[in-house]
């Protein structure tokens, strides 16, 4: 088959962090873990290429995923594989997305990563395959990547015993033994120390590293951000009030405050009768400018990013997390004032 | 950092403008105390500052 293997600016050795912001592009041939990779795939597959994007601009632009996708297509890919991305968030999440958009366009295709990935939440509709923890277990990541592959190469499904995780779809099948002797058997299963043997997969929810803490208030950069579900008044840009799909931002430039009749909330959670009232009641900027004028903050970010947190998707409020952070380090914001109702 | 009420998660309808605001004042200088101080786990900053 004619692959098409991604990797992050990292990994196609175009640079560190400094590098993120750097968009799509596709590369002749195999690149950097995609060499090893190669060579583990046989001599019945071929890198033909290599997609690579910064992680920044992936968590930041979803769309990228399609573009590569399709730019694959078009040097007549037959299969996509992307990573091993190990436990990094914005690879994690762009292996996921890519591998999705694949699935999506009739590829076979297949994802790397640590089960500690927040990215595999995006990986819905598609295929991952474990990694180890960090790049040290390069070599047994890529030997279990390449195995995996070669299965889903030759149209076979990936198991547990494959280093299958993440989201499985259900399907309904016809199974060899009834209910009631599959249970007996879990249970013994169980007792004989496989604690986790289970039919059904339950989500797994992740626990995030706090951030380090900012030596100076003074001189730091703060944005101010809010799930309240804040909005000019009019909501252009259609904000849901609940089951968030997206998120908006818009211009602080010029206020000292947000005033009534100029913001609002479209929060459905609550009676938003306070918040409209007084819209600094949801985004605190008559206080936030009057911190940066008396010196107790550096600067404020000129722009706030908002969404609705309610009855939000983990994976949606997943993605909005990692694009914010994106958006926010790329703007050189070292801290983040985040308003919850 | 807890506030007073999920509607209002930086004001307090309750009081006046002026108490109103100076109570926004004090949550943001609690926050900043917070995203100046080392953390390891899920931690809540009820108190105010020790100037």
């Amino acid at each position: 088959m004619r692959v098409v293997h991604y990797v992050n600016q990292f990994f196609a050795g175009i640079g560190g962090e400094d590098s993120a912001g750097s968009g799509p592009e596709l590369r002749d041939g195999a690149t950097g873990p995609g060499r090893k990779l190669a060579s583990l795939l046989g001599d019945e597959h071929e890198i033909i290429a290599t997609a690579v994007c910064g992680d920044d601009y992936a968590a930041a632009h979803a769309e990228f995923a399609a573009e590569l996708v399709s730019g694959a297509r078009e040097r007549g890919a037959e299969m996509i594989l992307a990573g091993p991305a190990f436990t990094s968030g914005r690879y994690g999440m762009a292996c996921a997305r890519i591998a999705a958009a694949a699935s999506e366009a009739g590829l076979p295709a297949l994802a790397c990563m640590h089960p500690d990935n927040p990215g595999l939440g995006e990986a819905a509709g598609t295929t991952v395959v474990q990694s180890g923890l960090t790049a040290r277990q390069m070599k047994d990541s890529l030997e279990r990547f390449a195995a995996a592959a070669l299965k889903v190469a030759a149209g076979e499904e990936l198991t547990a015993q494959d280093g299958r995780i993440g989201p499985v779809a259900r399907a309904n099948r016809l199974a060899d033994h009834n209910a009631a002797e599959r249970a007996v058997a879990l249970v013994i299963t169980r007792l004989g120390g496989d604690r986790d043997a289970t039919e059904i997969p339950l989500p797994d929810f992740d626990s995030v590293t706090p951030a380090a803490p900012i030596d100076d208030a003074a001189q730091a950069l703060f944005a101010l951000v809010t799930e309240g579900g804040f909005v000019p008044v009019g909501n252009p840009d259609r904000l849901e009030s609940a089951r968030a799909t997206k998120w908006v931002r818009y211009s602080l430039d010029g206020l000292d405050s947000v005033d009534e009749g100029a913001f609002m909330s479209v929060h459905g959670g609550f009676s938003t009768q306070w918040a409209n009232a007084d819209p600094n009641r949801i985004l605190p900027l008559d206080v936030a400018r009057e911190m940066e004028r008396d010196g107790a903050i550096g600067r404020l970010h000129g722009e706030v990013l908002a969404t609705t947190g309610n009855g939000t998707t983990v994976a949606d409020a997943r993605r909005f997390g990692m694009e914010w952070a994106a958006e926010l380090r790329q703007q050189n914001i070292q801290a983040a004032i985040l308003t919850a109702t | 950092m807890p506030t007073r009420g999920i509607p209002f998660p930086a004001g307090d309808p309750e009081l006046g403008p002026a108490a109103e605001r100076a109570w926004r004042r004090q949550l943001l200088d609690r926050a900043l105390h917070a995203v100046s101080t080392q953390v390891s786990e899920p931690t809540v900053f009820d108190g105010d500052p020790v100037q």
